[in-house]
């Protein structure tokens, strides 16, 4: 094989050299954003709302709706801003009208804009529980008034007696006494307090802290004076239940009337009290008499104030 | 030159007598095709059993075969705060930790199936006018089918395609333009009032009169018209129709009882008529590993407002003692609470998929007369209240009932029986009770899981036509 002459070795790798230099990479690296296509998807903003906590009304949800968002920033129209996705604000003021916007924006600098005015509602007042009393105008005897048990006296509630008032239940004049209940010396509480005394109780389930009214109507024979805190008629509302009228005695009172005009036998006074039912709805109502003589009760009413 | 005018007369002869086009493409008689099908009211009446075919759907392990409502689980309890998945795996653990993706398989079938039963419902409308003594009841199943598909579609989805004809496929505006909800529930409600005209109480597992009375009750809750919901449900509560078992276990596996007023019906043990939810719902007896297991705080409302309803909605898993299961669809029995098999393949249960009962009628009574507030002291709701929680064994009277109590006890009553979310939502409990619900067990709920993905497929073929909903 004949090989090539020295001279002509040196003067391929020179012009390949030569080549080498003249040829090198001109264009240009390509480059990561080569090929990119602009982002025909600009940020379009939008969201709902509700008030979500049941405790509370003026705890607002914002549930974004953005498309093709990133970042978020909200104006709940009080001053305050949050840059969360999905915030829950609370409106301390209250009920109204607020204006909220929304800014949605991309990382591409591209922003969209929502401004909505939204209304806090403040729920209205659940209905309160219109509870039935039981022979309140007596009729029906001694049923419904007694206490389930009591350590140390006696279940009787009253004297079942025929002067009561001349209205019957629905408030009519019938022109004639009706059922009432009765109570006497032997019965009597407070001074006269023992195991014979008589104590009427009917236990309710009200709507909690709500205003109820007890109405009642009671008459006095005569006030002699001989008795230090008599005569009067006394209606109580009990916090709670009770089985035991040891315990019904010493029971905390939510509200007390103690009736004291003594117009004699047959003329009955009307009272109407407020009062403000607790926390649990239990309550009772606990009528004792303090009396010489006799003393009536009847039309035991008990509703909610409209 | 003879010649000629032989092959002359042969041509013209050819030409006066050719063959006309029924001999060349005659009908097919031995393939049946809707063409030529849909020509008297018997073949009418095999469009209208298709209807509920469809939503009962093909018990098959394919995914690509539409399943009906068997698959409906998914999408609403595992959703809520009632039941998840037993393993946290796959596209099932999508739904209970609210990271559903847009491609989710099953979110697809469900999709696919509902407006296939749209499709065949309105197939029978297009043809009700070969029917004759039956048209208004064909007319009245067919709209109440048709409704009951787009009820649940608007309310998983949101704004959906309407059809409210047959399309063909070249009609891709209709397909693929998401109309608006209101417009949505014009249709539902108009469908539902023609059907409740035209049907009676024959049927259980087919539309009747008092099932498109309550499922239009149920509609009219929806768009919180207190006023029409009470006076659809007291139709039926007055009609003295129906009445609720004494024994609660009954409802579910005494078949076609009194208290069932619309149920899709499966047949045991049959390829064809058969359902597999009640498999998946057991211990890798299905295709899953377990799903619609039962969530801690669903089992604590239920022992604590439950009662004797309790013991017959779910029990301990005999494998793995820290789950818990559904009993009200058990396919195989349970011989601790005197549960009979209902068929002897458990992947082809016969357990019919109660979609309306007596129960839920007296409950939304109980909404209706409510009207959006928080309590009613109103003793006709009190009533209806009482009824259902003395089946359970409270047999004590209420004095009021509160919005709170009432969505417990539609809890523990109609658990596991896809009316949770929903329930959820039309209180407007669903973002509260929902957030705490994540934030206890992990999971990742916002606003905008309460409305699933339009399925990716759809958006695809829609060529940017259907927007996707938010969050997605």
């Amino acid at each position: 094989m004949k090989s090539i002459s020295f001279k002509n070795e040196k003067l391929l790798s020179l012009l390949f050299i030569i080549c080498l230099t003249f040829s090198s990479c001109t264009d240009d690296f390509v480059l990561p954003e080569a090929g990119s296509l602009p982002d025909n998807t600009l940020p379009s903003a939008s969201f709902s709302f509700s008030q979500t906590d049941p405790e509370d009304f003026r705890v607002v949800t914002f549930t974004n709706e953005s498309g093709s968002s990133t970042d978020y920033l909200w104006d709940f129209g009080t001053g305050d801003t949050s840059s969360d996705k999905n915030p829950a604000y609370t409106y301390e003021a209250g009920e109204g009208e607020y204006t909220v916007t929304l800014t949605s924006s991309d990382r591409n600098g591209e922003t969209a804009t929502v401004t909505r005015v939204i209304q806090v509602i403040e729920p209205e007042e659940p209905d309160a529980i219109v509870p039935v009393v039981l022979n309140g105008d007596f009729t029906a005897g001694q049923d419904d008034w007694k206490i389930s048990s009591f350590s140390g006296g006696t279940t009787s509630p009253f004297n079942s007696s025929s002067d009561g008032s001349s209205l019957d239940y629905d408030g009519n004049d019938t022109g004639a006494k009706t059922a009432g209940a009765k109570w006497t010396q032997s019965t009597s509480a407070g001074s006269q307090l023992s195991d014979n005394t008589r104590f009427a109780y009917q236990a309710f389930t009200v709507s909690a802290n709500t205003t109820y009214i007890v109405e009642w109507e009671y008459a006095i024979k005569a006030d002699v004076d001989d008795l230090p805190d008599g005569d009067v008629m006394i209606m109580q509302i009990l916090d709670g239940h009770y089985d035991d009228g040891a315990d019904a005695l010493n029971a905390p009172v939510i509200s007390e009337h103690i009736g004291d005009q003594a117009l004699g036998k047959g003329n009955f006074t009307l009272v109407e009290t407020e009062f403000e039912s607790n926390d649990s709805g239990q309550i009772a109502i606990w009528i004792s008499g303090i009396t010489s003589e006799d003393a009536y009760v009847d039309n035991v009413k008990l509703y909610p104030k409209e | 030159m003879k010649n000629l005018y032989f092959l002359l007369m042969i041509a013209i002869s050819m030409t006066i007598v050719s063959c006309g086009d029924d001999f060349l493409n005659p009908v097919p008689t031995s393939g049946v095709s809707a063409a030529g099908f849909y020509e008297n009211e018997a073949q009418l009446e095999a469009g209208v059993i298709n209807m509920y075919d469809g939503i009962q759907g093909i018990n098959s392990t394919s995914t690509n075969d539409n399943h009906g409502i068997q698959r409906e689980f998914y999408l609403t309890e595992m959703r809520s705060d009632n039941t998840k998945s037993k393993s946290s795996e796959g596209e099932a653990a999508q739904f209970e930790n609210y990271t559903i993706e847009s491609t989710n398989g099953i979110v697809a079938d469900y999709y696919r199936s509902m407006y296939d039963v749209v499709f065949r419902a309105n197939t029978v409308l297009e043809n009700i006018d070969v029917a004759t003594t039956k048209r208004a009841q064909f007319e009245g199943e067919a709209k109440f089918v048709r409704a009951y598909a787009n009820f649940n579609l608007v309310r998983l989805f949101g704004d959906i395609p309407l059809l409210d004809r047959v399309v063909s496929p070249s009609e891709t505006d209709v397909q693929f333009t998401r109309v608006s909800k209101s417009a949505v529930y014009d249709l539902i409600v108009s469908d539902l009032t023609t059907a409740i005209a035209g049907l009676d109480d024959s049927f259980k597992t087919r539309a009747s009169k008092s099932g498109a009375q309550a499922l239009l009750a149920k509609v009219q809750l929806t768009l919180g018209n207190y006023p029409e919901a009470r006076t659809l449900c007291e139709s039926i509560v007055n009609g003295g129709g129906f009445g609720l078992e004494p024994e609660f276990k009954d409802v579910f596996y005494s078949e076609g009882n009194n208290e069932v007023i619309f149920a899709v019906g499966y047949i045991s043990d049959d390829a064809n008529d058969s359902q597999d939810f009640s498999a998946e719902m057991l211990n890798a007896v299905g295709r899953t590993t377990g799903v619609n297991y039962v969530t801690a705080e669903a089992m604590a409302a239920l022992d604590e407002f439950g009662g004797n309803r309790a013991a017959y909605s779910y029990r301990q898993d005999d494998f793995q003692n820290e789950f818990y299961q559904v009993v009200k669809y058990l396919p195989n029995g349970d011989e601790n609470l005197g549960i009979d098999p209902v068929s002897s393949d458990p992947t082809l249960a016969g357990n019919d998929w109660i979609v309306l009962r007596y129960s839920d009628v007296l409950l939304m009574h109980v909404e209706a007369i409510m009207a959006g507030g928080a309590n009613t002291v109103d003793p006709v709701a009190r009533a209806s209240f009482e009824a259902v929680r003395a089946r359970a064994g409270f047999t004590d009277s209420v004095s009021e009932v509160t919005k709170q109590q009432l969505l417990t006890e539609r809890r523990v009553e109609l658990a596991f029986e896809n009316h949770r979310f929903f329930d959820l939502i039309r209180f407007g409990s669903a973002i509260d009770v929902l957030t705490d619900f994540s934030a206890n067990n992990g999971y990742s709920f916002s606003g905008t899981s309460l409305l699933l993905p339009i399925p990716q497929r759809e958006i695809g073929l829609s060529n940017g036509l259907l927007m996707q909903n938010p969050g997605y």
